[in-house]
């Protein structure tokens, strides 16, 4: 390729990386969480450590419970989301007198309502963090996650463009006393080898909210508005509340047949009922998508009291390609190598973003200093806080799930709000360490992660028994021994990095370059 | 643009080519791929079968590509003033017409 365009490529990519560089990391850290925000959800809420069912739930039993939360919190919706292999509770969300939604989860045999959770879990609050950094007003966060996204893929062609010998060095990683050889080789090749994962999960992603990021697709209808949009491409079907109390609902079972049948099938995975008690009751059905990659957009709507077809739903061909790529990123369907080769390549994206800060701080370094420039500096503290210190933040989170009791409040701030609020104020404390302590900021942080990485496994086992022995025999409990697993294996990366570059900042360690490196510098 | 920075160009006048060139490469970009996502989503509908929903979100999908080609362009060609042209031009244009045949 022409010199001529990898010149402003180079300085697209170097700007808009440094620039973005912090969003990303945490869009990818999150969004790698998120791969197993399930089998987070077991082990930060202990009460749903349960055994799976293997037959058919019946939908009736959890109706029980969640009618009596409607009528005890006068919701003007409630939700069943049905429990399957990741999830052996059933999740009931109702909608508060004050319009908040409020989750419990309920025994997926019985029905009763187990203790309220406490969390927001790994679903609750890793999963929409990836796509809106839990920035509601204005949809500000959404924005700034596809800035971030797009400014990812762009990144990735101004990659691909300035890389002199993609095929090359396809493989080349020099472990040299050089950080900034080793931050530029690393980069590369998990620039390389993720390229087409990472292309595709940030499209698949940016194309689930399309009709956010492109409210000109809808200037065919009135005033651009996207309701009769969600209608018609989605089947949403919606009537007014009476305000007047309706007759009992019939049997939620037997309408689940009949949705099945509508659909010709598949199996409903979603019962939400509108206005419960009301005389316009209405009942909506969704067929699951566990054993497919689409997440299809089938829905049924029947009347609460007489259990009657309201309106029921198949996509257009378009809409199933939107689905489709949907759920190549929201991987929801079973397979679980693949899921950890999402969770691996997610990683792969974090080492990506991290190597590119590193590589950009250590080819300036030097001169900055001789100019007394601050930029490096500035970017340094940036790099260590939404790196390592996301990382602390997200232990932090854990390690605070277990350490306050159930029921916790204070100052009226409930026990979910505390944990994220843990993690808020130890993310920017992270920030804040680094830009106060530059030169040992790599290696406290690596300590930091280190130490919180062994003490949530270890609080896992103090405070609800499940140690690894206990966890890794018993097949339910895999989620909650995987993490404790992954948190350990964490720990020990920490600390090896951490001594690793404690030795170098010593100056222990003056080993000559090795031969090899010498001999692939000698063929460049 | 990282040329040769002449001796002419002053600091103050670099940062403000660089200021117009971040906003034709995100803003200008985004309103010329957003016009060209409004065009789409009126003529499909009206070319193919497909319905104006169908027609609304397959021209959604496509604007991330067309954003992604649109803001490497405006980024990097050297001919600034040509770049603004082009997207001032190309926006309004696709934006009049969409209304017209919307």
């Amino acid at each position: 390729m022409a010199a001529s365009i990898r010149t402003p490529m180079n300085v697209l990519h170097t700007w808009a990386g440094v620039v973005l560089g912090g969003v990303m990391f945490a869009v990818f850290w999150m969004g790698t969480l998120s791969v197993f925000d399930r089998e987070i959800d077991r082990w930060m809420m202990p009460m749903t450590r349960l055994a799976p069912i293997h037959s058919a739930p019946s939908i009736d039993v959890f109706e029980r419970a969640a009618s009596q939360l409607a009528l005890e919190h006068r919701a003007s919706q409630w939700t069943v989301l049905l429990p399957n292999e990741r999830m052996p509770v059933a999740q009931i969300i109702y909608r508060d007198g004050n319009g908040v939604f409020r989750p419990r989860f309920s025994n997926a045999q019985t029905g009763h309502l187990l203790e309220s959770a406490g969390t927001l879990g790994g679903s609750g609050f890793f999963f929409p963090f990836h796509y809106n950094l839990h920035i509601k007003f204005w949809d500000l966060g959404y924005w700034i996650v596809g800035i971030a996204a797009m400014g990812f893929l762009a990144l990735l062609v101004s990659g691909v463009i300035i890389h002199h010998r993609i095929f090359a060095n396809f493989f080349v990683l020099r472990f040299s006393r050089k950080t900034q050889r080793t931050a530029l080789d690393l980069h590369n090749v998990s620039g390389v080898l993720g390229l087409p994962f990472h292309f595709v999960i940030t499209l698949s992603g940016l194309i689930i909210f399309a009709s956010i990021y492109w409210p000109s697709a809808f200037v065919a209808y009135e005033g651009g508005k996207q309701a009769p949009f969600f209608r018609e491409s989605f089947g949403v079907y919606s009537r007014a509340a009476a305000g007047v109390p309706g007759s009992p609902p019939v049997s939620v079972d037997s309408l689940t047949r009949e949705a099945v049948r509508l659909w010709g099938q598949g199996r409903v995975y979603f019962v939400r009922i509108w206005y419960p008690g009301d005389a316009a009751s209405y009942i909506e059905m969704r067929r699951s998508f566990e054993d497919d990659v689409t997440m299809n957009a089938d829905v049924a709507y029947f009347d609460a009291a007489t259990g009657s077809v309201l309106h029921y739903h198949s996509a257009s061909r378009i809409i199933t390609a939107q689905r489709f790529i949907a759920g190549m990123h929201f991987i929801q369907f079973r397979h679980w190598t693949l899921r950890w080769g999402y969770f691996v390549l997610g990683l792969l994206g974090c080492v990506l973003i991290a190597t590119g800060f590193l590589f950009w701080l250590e080819s300036r370094r030097k001169k900055h200093q001789q100019l007394g420039w601050t930029g490096v500096r500035v970017v340094e503290g940036l790099t260590v806080g939404s790196t390592a210190g996301i990382v602390i933040a997200t232990l932090a989170f854990f390690v605070a799930n277990r350490l306050l009791p159930l029921g916790t409040a204070w100052f009226g701030v409930e026990r979910a709000a505390l944990e994220a609020s843990v993690f808020y104020l130890v993310w920017i404390g992270t920030f804040g360490h680094a830009w106060s302590r530059p030169q040992p900021a790599w290696i406290e942080q690596c300590w930091g992660i280190a130490t919180l990485a062994v003490a949530a496994p270890l609080l896992n086992w103090i405070t609800t028994g499940d140690h690894l022995a206990r966890s890794l025999v018993h097949p339910h409990l895999w989620p909650v021994g995987g993490m404790d697993l992954m948190l350990l294996i964490g720990a020990l990366a920490a600390a090896l990095a951490a001594w690793k570059l404690q030795r170098r900042a010593t100056g222990a360690s003056v080993r000559p370059v090795s031969e090899y490196t010498i001999e692939l510098r000698r063929a460049e | 643009m990282p040329t040769e920075a002449t001796a002419v160009g002053t600091a103050s006048r670099r940062i403000v080519e660089i200021v117009l060139r971040i906003l034709l490469g995100t803003v200008g970009a985004y309103a010329l791929s957003s016009s060209l996502v409004a065009l789409l989503a009126v003529v499909l509908p009206r070319v193919t079968a497909m319905s104006r929903s169908d027609a609304a979100m397959l021209s959604a999908m496509t604007g991330f590509l067309l954003l992604l080609v649109i803001a490497l362009w405006a980024f990097t060609d050297r001919r600034f003033v040509r770049v603004l042209m082009v997207i001032v031009a190309v926006t309004s244009g696709c934006a009049i017409l969409a209304r017209l045949v919307a």
